[in-house]
């Protein structure tokens, strides 16, 4: 997990929310997929078979809105009772939570804390971290524009838990490849696309309904713009 | 002036005229990659009346799209302005997936025959995202128009995909024997007690990580 923190800024992104978030590299709208293969015998019964099931965006936020645990935070967080439909995540490199929002103004972070009666509470009901330490990268720029293109590859982990008694749990290794394109710096500043990919199948905790279960199949994807100060091109640093 | 003069002046006009749209359609430079059909389709309207329960699986067909023939610009779109299009479009894509009604997948399927390869990628993982098995058929029979043999398993992934249950559905979701919840309840405090360690981690690191000052003078080791 890693937070540039010499490029943070402290960004409120719900009241409560409490940490640090960076000022701008692109936050991108994220699609989230994958398959979990697992088996409902919890004893040795013979040929009890291997099922297979899907899981995409919607899916994990219908999982929340089912949990108690969850829509009690969410309540607390957002004063909201349910996940509205229509809404998405959202995912930056610097910062690396997943947050859940709409075109509404909607915006539920799943890392987070509320204070209820002066006590406050974390939570965590997932993130999806990039090794930036294991990073590898090639870019190239511009001499007198700095526009140019970066490609970087680095390991990624994806957690999620809908907080449930049920217990539906999602942690996966993977890996990303983050294209980035740069247009000409403009007074300290240049417009930054970023264009994701990740997979991943390598297998750390998973649950489905309280049931062992092991990843199939794991995919985010998603693109985005924004605008970067010119120290932080390229995106690739090594540590 | 007389009549037959203003007529051969009329008909000597005309012909200059056609002469002149003919060439130019002819010489005319194509765009390196002409826009979809589907660049021309609205975004179809939320329908929160139409939002999806938890556990619902999506059934519908796909509404006809009234698909206008494709367009092509007078002028061919620069690197730049390809980049915008795709950007658009990709945009759109992930706004239709989370709608819940025909004319939202209807669009989604007309890109999977877009021009821009990474916009039908997108429209693959739309698909996927917006979750209904009507669009297997459409998925399959997009794997004979191409020859990319990425995008040909994309979409038969993609279509796979869609024939499963998904990890909501009531019948993966179903209640517990006694047994099982008193199993669960022993690993679940096992599972908090290490999901509270990370937690508490994630903050205090969050909070205390220092990170080097960006200097713009570094060079990169790459």
């Amino acid at each position: 997990m890693m937070v540039r923190a010499a490029f943070a800024a402290v960004v409120a992104l719900g009241a409560a929310t409490t940490y640090a978030a960076p000022a701008a590299y692109p936050t991108i709208p994220l699609s989230i997929s994958g398959t979990l293969k697992y088996t409902t015998n919890s004893g040795d019964t013979m040929n009890v078979p291997i099922k297979t099931l899907s899981y995409n965006t919607q899916s994990l936020i219908n999982l929340l809105n089912a949990s108690p645990d969850a829509t009690n935070v969410l309540h607390f967080v957002t004063g909201k009772t349910q996940i509205p439909a229509g809404s998405h995540f959202l995912w930056n490199p610097d910062y690396e939570e997943l947050i859940i929002t709409n075109k509404n103004g909607f915006s539920f972070d799943l890392y987070g804390s509320y204070t209820n009666g002066g006590t406050t509470y974390y939570y965590d009901f997932g993130y999806l971290d990039i090794d930036d330490e294991g990073l590898i990268g090639t870019y190239d720029l511009a001499a007198k524009t700095l526009a140019g293109t970066e490609k970087d590859m680095t390991g990624i982990y994806f957690y999620f838990y809908d907080g449930s008694m049920n217990n539906n749990e999602i942690d996966i290794y993977g890996k990303a490849t983050l294209t980035w394109t740069y247009g000409a710096a403009k007074g300290g500043s240049q417009k930054a696309t970023l264009s994701v990919t990740m997979s991943g199948n390598g297998n750390d905790d998973c649950y489905v309904n309280d049931f062992e279960a092991i990843p199939g199949t794991f995919s985010a994807s998603g693109s985005g713009s924004g605008t970067v100060s010119t120290g932080m091109v390229p995106f690739y640093w090594e540590w | 002036m007389r009549p037959k003069f203003v007529l051969a002046l009329i008909l000597v006009t005309a012909l200059v005229l056609g002469a002149a749209v003919y060439f130019q359609q002819r010489l005319a430079p194509l765009p390196p990659e002409a826009p979809s059909e589907s660049a021309a389709l609205p975004a179809p309207a939320a329908h929160p009346d139409l939002a999806a329960a938890a556990n619902a699986t999506r059934r519908f067909k796909p509404a006809p799209v009234a698909v206008p023939a494709a367009v092509v610009a007078a002028n061919p779109m620069n690197a730049e302005q390809v980049q915008a299009y795709i950007e658009d479009e990709t945009s759109r894509l992930q706004d239709w997936s989370t709608q819940n009604d025909p004319a939202s997948l209807a669009a989604i399927l007309s890109d999977l025959t877009n021009s821009e390869k990474s916009v039908r990628l997108a429209a693959i993982e739309a698909a996927k995202q917006f979750g209904s098995g009507d669009a297997i058929p459409a998925l399959k029979a997009s794997v004979g128009s191409t020859a990319d043999t990425e995008e040909q398993i994309a979409l038969l992934e993609a279509a796979d995909f869609l024939s499963l249950p998904t990890i909501a559905d009531a019948d993966v979701q179903v209640p517990k024997t006694p047994d099982q919840i008193q199993a669960a309840q022993q690993r679940r405090g096992q599972q908090a007690a290490r999901r509270q360690a990370q937690t508490q981690f994630r903050a205090q690191y969050q909070n205390t990580q220092p990170a080097p000052a960006p200097d713009p003078q570094a060079v990169p080791n790459n």
